[in-house]
């Protein structure tokens, strides 16, 4: 294998992520994050093309002079790559149809001194219009290879990295050694622009061979210039599916179809997965214990270390479904679409459009949807994003909700916990905007924020790339938030097990654990929430993951093991009844319970979202200022209400 | 030659960039995203809350907010 990486470079929508997926086929080295390609994806390309060579994709940029964080990570990689230096050979990806505007990136990296490559995409396109490129031409214009590849199929793959390999060779006594180039200026990129304008019509012509494709069609001859003269049929498609999807009453109506789908698709679609994954693991914690139920190991194995690698892996049939539904919308290009649709009311929480996918990804968990938020170009909004996103109700409160709901609604129709549940959402909506405003105040930066969206075509997604995408993206989540989970998991297991461990009664084991040592001295801290030491317990458990306060609670007040999910429900919330507050008064209310809602509404409990916090704000100092800042806010409010609302009389 | 720009243009406007105005980088991103004088451009609409406006040019539709098209002059 030869030495040295070659980088894929190019703007946004010019198909060289697909390019790369068909260079590499399924074995790419991840180190990218869900949203789009932001950092790089490096990997060898496949045998059956044969001598592999290194191939690094990146982040689309429309120039080599950074004005967003993910265009800075594609400067990086290919000028100084912190393992690489610098790229051996850059591969320009330039779309047929928009060569005026792709070949500016090729000549900044011409003229940065790469050694360049360009590989020519959506040739599909341009034959449906009727027309086609003189490889040969642009070669001898540009002065460096050129090539034709096909996205869609694959074909021009194999040919691509015959001459990559030559190049290799050839540069191989001679390797690039490329400076920063100096920002254009307005005459230079005019110029440059012109050119390519030039260029583009010079090298394309009437397709000679089968004559023009019936379907495309001649538009009016008005606009002048390199202006579309020709429409294929995916651009009149576009142009059809536009009038209804951008249409200002129906497209806002579409969107909150299609976000709706996708939002309770990451919801009814998972949970029955998300039951059996749940199951299939107690299953096998049971079967452990059984086999030695005195064994301390066999204890640590079942209760540490399968519970917790079931808290990391019961939410990944949820986050494989709503990355499934990303990269569709993203493949069929309506995810644009929906940024531009939703820009303006975003926009004026100091937000934008592209937060939106962030923000929705949030009620699914906050680690990847704080991943998805480095498409967000615009620095301000991105920081602001990312603050709010924990305040969206992740699916790990979901448990949480449903047992105090039961608790507030006992023996009441079942549309009334619903309709509370509906309000919680909606009202974690309406948290984060004021987040976001009252944030936004305090966060001085140069808000050079802009919005600036190209619209793709629309393009049939490919269900194999889309399948593959999600499975990448949430093998991610696995690697970069499970280690995190299942530490913490296991971390609170031993806090809340050792050191009486041999005790046979688990609520006494659990009340002289060090979580509850640690939790009784502090028990006047959680009086004013009106709560008590145990209540204690099951907060700091939650820190492992929110759910886990229901299982805390159920070791807690006692509940046998081993019954189904609904007696023992009923069992906790007879218990949570009964409990008493060391005053003598019933330990859980309705306003006790309503401050616990409103706690876990607004608290930032799960250390896997401060971990994956302090990478995406690039340091831990914000990423700690957030889980302070929400968990006093939440403390002082729920006092508030609950001493409030005690004080006008409802316990 | 005109004071118009793209966001204060009537609904059915279509011609050619005179020049840019306004912030720097703001130019400089509008620039390498084809907007460039002498380009042609199609106003396409706007989206349901009023803006981002929808323009076309070359071959490429683009979502632009009314701050960002207000430094586009035609």
């Amino acid at each position: 294998m030869r030495s040295g990486v070659v980088a894929l470079v190019g703007s946004p929508n010019s198909g060289k992520t697909t390019l790369f997926n068909w260079l590499t086929g399924s074995r790419f080295k991840t180190v990218n994050y869900p949203g789009a390609t932001v950092e790089y994806s490096l990997g060898h390309s496949q045998e059956r093309f044969g001598d592999p060579v290194w191939v690094m994709d990146t982040p689309g940029t429309y120039s080599l002079n950074p004005k967003s964080p993910d265009e800075e990570v594609t400067r990086r990689a290919i000028f100084e790559h912190e393992a690489h230096g610098a790229a051996r050979l850059v591969v320009s990806v330039v779309d047929a149809t928009q060569l005026a505007r792709h070949l500016f990136l090729t000549r900044q990296l011409m003229e940065s001194g790469f050694h360049v490559i360009v590989a020519v995409t959506m040739s599909d396109l341009l034959a449906e219009r009727g027309e086609r490129l003189d490889i040969q031409r642009l070669e001898s214009d540009l002065g460096v290879p050129v090539l034709a590849v096909d996205g869609r199929l694959g074909g021009g793959v194999p040919e691509l990295l015959e001459r990559v390999r030559q190049r290799l060779d050839q540069t191989a006594s001679q390797p690039a050694q490329p400076k920063p180039l100096a920002p254009w200026d307005e005459t230079k990129i005019e110029e440059i622009f012109h050119l390519n304008s030039q260029l583009g019509r010079a090298v394309t012509g009437p397709l000679t061979t089968s004559g023009a494709d019936g379907s495309a069609s001649r538009s009016d001859q008005k606009a002048p210039g390199a202006a579309a003269r020709v429409r294929g049929v995916t651009q009149l498609w576009t142009e059809r599916l536009d009038r209804f999807l951008l249409h200002p009453v129906f497209g806002l109506v579409f969107f909150f179809l299609i976000m709706g789908t996708l939002f309770s698709g990451i919801f009814w679609a998972a949970a029955p997965l998300m039951d059996a994954v749940d199951q299939a693991f107690s299953f096998v914690g049971e079967s452990i214990l059984a086999t030695s139920p005195e064994s301390l190991w066999a204890q640590l194995l079942s209760n540490g270390v399968i519970a917790s690698l079931a808290a990391v892996l019961v939410f990944v049939p949820q986050i494989f479904i709503l990355f499934v539904g990303i990269a569709f919308l993203e493949d069929s290009g309506y995810l644009a679409r929906s940024a531009t649709l939703i820009d303006k009311p975003l926009s004026l929480l100091g937000l934008g459009g592209r937060s939106f996918v962030p923000l929705l990804s949030g009620y699914a968990c906050a680690v990847p949807a704080m991943m998805a938020a480095r498409t967000i170009n615009s620095p301000r909004e991105r920081w602001l994003t990312l603050f709010i996103i924990p305040l969206m109700s992740c699916s790990a409160r979901l448990p949480v909700y449903a047992l105090l709901l039961a608790f507030v609604f006992h023996g009441e129709s079942a549309w009334k916990g619903g309709v509370a549940l509906a309000a919680i959402y909606l009202a974690s909506l309406f948290v984060g905007a004021i987040a976001a405003v009252l944030v936004g105040r305090f966060v001085k930066t140069k808000d050079r924020s802009f919005f600036m969206l190209e619209l793709p075509v629309y393009r049939q997604p490919h269900f194999t790339h889309v399948l593959r995408q999600a499975w990448t993206r949430t093998s991610n989540y696995v690697k970069r938030a499970g280690p995190p989970i299942f530490a913490f998991a296991l971390l609170i297991w031993l806090a809340t097990t050792f050191p009486n461990y041999k005790m046979e009664d688990p609520t006494e084991r659990l009340n002289t654990s060090f979580a509850g040592q640690v939790a009784k001295p502090i028990e006047p801290l959680f009086e004013p929430m009106g709560g008590d030491w145990r209540t204690g317990i099951g907060l700091i458990s939650a820190f492992a993951a929110r759910e886990v306060f229901v299982s805390s609670l159920a070791i807690v007040f006692q509940i046998a093991e081993g019954e189904d999910d609904a007696t023992m429900q009923d069992t906790l919330l007879t218990k949570m009844r009964e409990a008493k507050a060391p005053n003598g008064y019933p330990l859980f209310t309705l306003a006790s319970v309503l401050g616990l809602i409103v706690f876990f509404m607004i608290a930032l409990q799960c250390l896997s979202t401060v971990i994956v916090a302090a990478r995406e704000f690039g340091g831990w100092r914000t990423a700690i200022v957030q889980l302070v800042v929400y968990n006093i806010v939440a403390y002082v409010l729920v006092v508030v209400l609950v001493q409030g609302l005690r004080a006008i009389g409802i316990a | 030659m005109s004071s118009q720009n793209l966001a204060n243009v009537p609904a059915d406007f279509q011609g050619p960039i005179h020049g840019l105005s306004g912030d720097p980088i703001l130019l400089a991103r509008l620039r390498e995203l084809g907007f460039i004088r002498g380009e042609w451009v199609v106003l396409k609409g706007r989206v349901g809350f009023g803006d981002p406006i929808l323009v076309t040019i070359g071959n490429m539709t683009v979502a632009l907010r009314r701050r960002e098209a207000e430094c586009v002059l035609v």
